[in-house]
C-alpha cells in the first residue's frame, strides 16, 4: 500500500544511535522518516507537520512518551494520527491503558527487531486508510 | 464400708449413752417416787397412831374415873407394849405421876407438865435430843370425860416410828435429791454433747467444704481426739495442711519466679524496636509497648483499653478498609500495610495481628505486631528503580545491535559504507555493553559491601600519567585542549592501582564525554598538607545546582539534553566515589551551569 504513497513517520528516540539505526531501517522500508531526539522536539513537529504514524520511545529526557502522546491527542493536529510505542521499559508500560486512554496500536520492547515494528506500522497505516480510527477515549 | 462402720459405731455409743442416762434417770425418778409414797405411808402411819392413842387415853380416862390403880397401871402398859413406846405416863393434874410404864416413877412429880385447861388438845413435843430432829417424841394426851379432867397422858416414842430411814435420809439430803437427777440429765447431756461434737464439728467443716468453692483446705480444724475417726480426721487435717502448704509454698514460687520471668518478658517487649500489642476479647488493648505507642504517634496511656481499628493512620491510602479486610476473620492471622500519606517516604507501617489461643483452643486475644517499614520500602523501591534501569541500560545497546544486525542481514543493496556504520555502532555497543557489566558488577560487589582494596605501594605521578596517555587519543579526537600539571614531585601512595586508575579514567571520560568539541579539560595534581588532590576541569555543560547533589548517586542521569545525548549508565560516578571512600578519601564535585565542571579527587598519604 505504501508503493504508490509514501507514509510520513515521526520516530521519538533520544538515543541517537537507536534513533539513526530506526530511520535507516524505515527509510528502507519506504518511509519517509523524520527523527526527533526529545519529547519536546517530537512534539514540536507534531504541531508543525502531518504524520502518517508516530513511533515514540517511552523513556526521554524533558517530556516522556506518554506526555508526548497526551499532547498530542489533546492537540490539532495528529490527533488522531496511529502511535506505537517503544520502550526498554517493560515493567512501567501499562499497554492496556495506553491503547484505552490513547489509542496507542501497539507496543514493542528493546531489544525489538525493526521488521516487526515495520510490520505494525504497515498493520495500523492500512487499518487508518481502510475505516476512519476510533477518537481517543474510545476502544 | 469404714465411714458405715464408724457410723454404725457413733450409732451405737450415741445409743448407749442415750440407754445408759436414760435408765440412770428412770432410777432416780423411781426413787424419788419411792421416798414419796414412803413420806405418805408415813403420815397414815402417825395418823392411826394417835388414833390409837386417843382411844387407849379414853380407855385410861375410864380406868381413873373407877379408881382402879391397877387397871390404870395395867392400861399404861398393854398401851406401851401395843405401841412400841418408849415409855408411857399418866400424870394428874398436880403433876404427880400417877402411873408408869418404868413402875419407879410412879408418886413422883413430873419434871414437865401441862395442865388440860391450858392446853385443850393433844401436845406433841418433839425432844430435841438430837439436833438433827430424828430424837424421840412426846405426845401429851389431855385425859378427861365430859365432867372434869383427870390429867393427861404423856407418850414417848422414837421418831423412826413415824417415817422410813428412807424418807428421813432424803428429808435431811434434800437438796442433793433434787440435785441429782438434774446432775445426772446434765452429765448425760454433756457426755452425749462430747460424743457428738466431734462428729458436729467434722460434719460443719464437710458441709462448709461442699457449699464454698473457695473454702481452702488450710481452714480445716482438727478436732479433740475421741474415737478413731477424730483421729483418722485429725490425720487428713494433717495432711492437708500439709499439702496446702506446700501449695501454698508452690504457688508463691510460682508467683516470685513468675513475677521475675514477667517483668523480665516486660523488659524484653519494652526494648524491642517494634511495636507489640495484646487485645482483649472485646479487641482493647491489655498491653502495648512504648514502641507501638511510638509509631502511632499516641501516648502509651491513650492506647490501653482502646481498640487498635481508632488508632490506624488515616493517610491517604485507604488503611481502613484495607484493615477491616485484614481482620475479619479472628482466628485468622492478618497483615496490612498502613501508610502515612499517600508518599512512602512520611511513613508506611506494617501491622501484623495473630490470634492468641487459650488454653481451651479459643481465641481470645490477639497479638499485634507493628514495624515501621518505609526505609525497607524506599529500599525495595530503589532495588526495583535500580533492576529497571540496569535492564534498560542492558536492552538499549542491545537493540541497537539487534537492528543493525538485522539491516546488515536483511536490506540488499546497501553501500560498504553503511555497512561500515551498522558494523561501527554494533562494535561500539557491544563495548558500550561489556562497559556496563563491569560497572554493574562493580557496583554490585559495591552494595554487597564486598568490593575490596588490593593495596600497593605505588608512584602516583606514574599512574597519573598512564591514565593521560590512554585518555589522550578520545581526546584528540574531539579536538580537546588536555593539559597536565603534575608537581615533579609525589609521594608513593599505598592504594589500589587498578580501581583508582578505573576511578580517574571515569571522571576524565566524562571529561572528554561531555566537553563539546574544542573544549577544554585540564587536569591537575597537589600535595597539600598530607593529602594529594587531583582535579580535572571541564568546559563541558556543568551541572544544575538542583542535580550536583545527586550526581553520585547509583543510576542517575542528568534531564540536561546535553547530557542525554551521551550514552552512559549512571554508575561511573558512583563507583568512583566509592573506591575513593573506601581509601579514606574523597570525590568532590564543583560546578558552573553552562561553563564547566571542577572534579576532585583527595587521598590522603598514609604514613609508613
Amino acid at each position: 500500500m505504501t508503493e504508490s504513497c509514501v507514509s510520513k513517520v515521526l520516530i521519538a528516540e533520544d538515543n541517537p544511535i537507536m534513533g539513526d539505526v530506526l530511520r535507516r531501517a524505515l527509510q528502507y522500508a519506504q518511509f519517509d522518516v523524520q527523527v526527533a531526539n526529545t519529547g519536546l522536539k517530537a512534539a514540536e513537529a507534531c504541531v508543525k507537520y502531518d504524520f502518517d504514524a508516530v513511533v515514540t520511545d517511552y523513556q526521554m529526557p524533558e517530556m516522556n512518551g506518554i506526555e508526548f502522546v497526551r499532547g498530542l491527542r489533546n492537540g490539532d493536529r495528529n490527533r488522531t494520527t496511529p502511535v506505537i510505542f517503544v520502550s526498554g521499559k517493560a515493567l512501567e508500560l501499562d499497554f492496556e491503558m495506553l491503547r484505552r486512554e490513547f489509542d496507542v496500536r501497539a507496543v514493542h520492547f528493546k531489544p525489538f527487531s525493526p521488521q516487526e515494528l515495520i510490520w505494525s506500522l504497515r498493520n495500523c497505516l492500512r487499518r487508518s486508510t481502510v475505516s476512519a480510527p476510533p477518537s481517543p477515549g474510545t476502544v | 464400708m469404714n465411714s458405715r462402720a464408724s457410723s454404725l459405731k457413733l450409732t451405737r455409743r450415741l445409743l448407749s449413752t442415750y440407754l445408759l442416762f436414760g435408765l440412770l434417770s428412770i432410777v432416780a425418778v423411781a426413787v424419788g417416787m419411792a421416798a414419796l409414797i414412803d413420806a405418805a405411808s408415813g403420815n397414815s402411819a402417825q395418823q392411826s397412831l394417835l388414833a390409837r392413842l386417843e382411844s387407849a387415853a379414853s380407855e385410861i380416862t375410864i380406868q381413873l374415873e373407877s379408881g382402879d390403880e391397877a387397871g390404870i397401871r395395867n392400861a399404861v402398859a398393854v398401851t406401851a407394849e401395843a405401841n412400841e413406846l418408849l415409855f408411857c405416863a399418866v400424870i394428874d393434874d398436880g403433876g404427880v405421876i400417877r402411873a408408869h410404864t418404868t413402875e419407879g416413877f410412879i408418886g413422883y412429880t413430873s419434871p414437865v407438865s401441862f395442865s388440860p385447861a391450858q392446853f385443850p388438845g393433844m401436845i406433841e413435843r418433839i425432844s430435841y435430843l438430837q439436833v438433827d430432829g430424828t430424837g424421840p417424841r412426846e405426845y401429851w394426851i389431855p385425859l378427861r370425860n365430859e365432867h372434869r379432867s383427870f390429867g393427861t397422858l404423856q407418850v414417848s416414842l422414837p421418831a423412826q416410828r413415824l417415817s422410813s430411814g428412807l424418807t428421813n435420809l432424803l428429808r435431811q439430803n434434800a437438796g442433793l435429791a433434787l440435785a441429782f437427777p438434774v446432775l445426772l440429765l446434765l452429765a448425760g447431756g454433756s457426755r452425749l454433747r462430747r460424743v457428738v461434737s466431734t462428729s458436729t464439728v467434722i460434719g460443719q467443716q464437710l458441709t462448709r467444704l461442699a457449699e464454698d468453692d473457695s473454702f481452702g483446705l488450710e481452714r480445716l480444724r482438727a478436732v479433740e481426739e475421741r474415737g478413731r475417726e477424730s483421729v483418722g480426721w485429725n490425720r487428713l487435717v494433717s495432711r492437708a495442711s500439709q499439702y496446702e502448704s506446700f501449695t501454698s509454698l508452690e504457688s508463691r514460687l510460682s508467683e516470685v519466679l513468675g513475677g521475675f520471668r514477667g517483668e523480665r518478658f516486660e523488659q524484653i517487649l519494652q526494648a524491642l524496636t517494634d511495636g507489640v500489642a495484646v487485645t482483649d476479647e472485646s479487641g482493647q488493648v491489655t498491653f502495648a509497648n512504648e514502641a507501638f505507642a511510638r509509631l502511632l504517634e499516641r501516648p502509651l496511656q491513650e492506647i490501653l483499653g482502646e481498640p487498635v481499628e481508632t488508632m490506624i493512620p488515616r493517610g491517604g491510602q485507604d488503611n481502613v478498609a484495607a484493615f477491616e479486610e485484614q481482620t475479619a476473620e479472628p482466628s485468622r492471622p492478618g497483615v496490612v500495610e498502613l501508610w502515612k500519606s499517600d508518599d512512602v517516604a512520611d511513613g508506611l507501617l506494617r501491622l501484623g495481628r495473630s490470634p492468641l489461643l487459650s488454653k481451651d483452643g479459643q481465641v481470645r486475644s490477639q497479638l499485634w505486631s507493628l514495624r515501621d517499614i518505609t526505609q525497607q520500602k524506599l529500599i525495595e523501591h530503589t532495588r526495583d528503580e535500580f533492576v529497571d534501569t540496569a535492564t534498560h541500560e542492558l536492552r538499549t545497546p542491545l537493540s541497537t545491535i539487534k537492528a543493525c544486525a538485522e539491516a546488515l542481514e536483511i536490506h540488499e543493496d546497501v553501500d560498504v559504507e553503511t555497512q561500515k556504520h551498522y558494523l561501527n555502532t554494533i562494535n561500539n555497543e557491544s563495548t558500550r555493553l561489556g562497559r556496563f557489566v563491569d560497572e554493574f558488577l562493580n557496583i554490585s560487589r559495591m552494595e554487597a559491601g564486598s568490593l575490596t582494596l588490593n593495596r600497593h605501594s605505588t608512584q602516583f605521578e606514574r599512574l597519573l600519567n598512564e591514565v593521560v596517555d590512554k585518555s589522550r587519543p578520545a581526546m584528540e579526537l574531539k579536538q580537546i585542549q588536555f593539559s597536565i600539571g603534575v608537581p615533579p614531585k609525589l609521594p608513593e601512595l599505598n592504594i589500589d592501582k587498578d580501581k583508582i586508575s578505573a576511578a580517574l579514567m571515569n571522571i576524565l571520560g566524562n571529561a572528554e564525554k561531555y566537553t563539546p568539541v574544542g573544549g577544554e579539560v585540564k587536569l591537575l595534581a597537589e600535595l597539600n598538607g598530607q593529602e594529594v588532590r587531583v582535579h580535572v576541569e571541564d568546559t563541558g555543560p556543568g551541572i544544575s545546582r538542583e542535580e550536583l547533589p545527586r550526581i553520585f548517586n547509583k543510576f542517575f542521569r542528568s534531564d540536561d539534553h546535553r547530557i542525554r545525548e551521551v550514552t552512559g549508565t549512571g554508575l561511573g560516578l558512583a563507583f568512583s566515589q566509592e573506591v575513593l571512600r573506601l581509601h579514606g578519601g574523597n570525590l568532590t564535585v564543583t560546578s558552573d551551569l553552562n561553563h564547566g565542571s571542577r572534579f576532585t579527587m583527595t587521598l590522603p598519604v598514609q604514613e609508613g
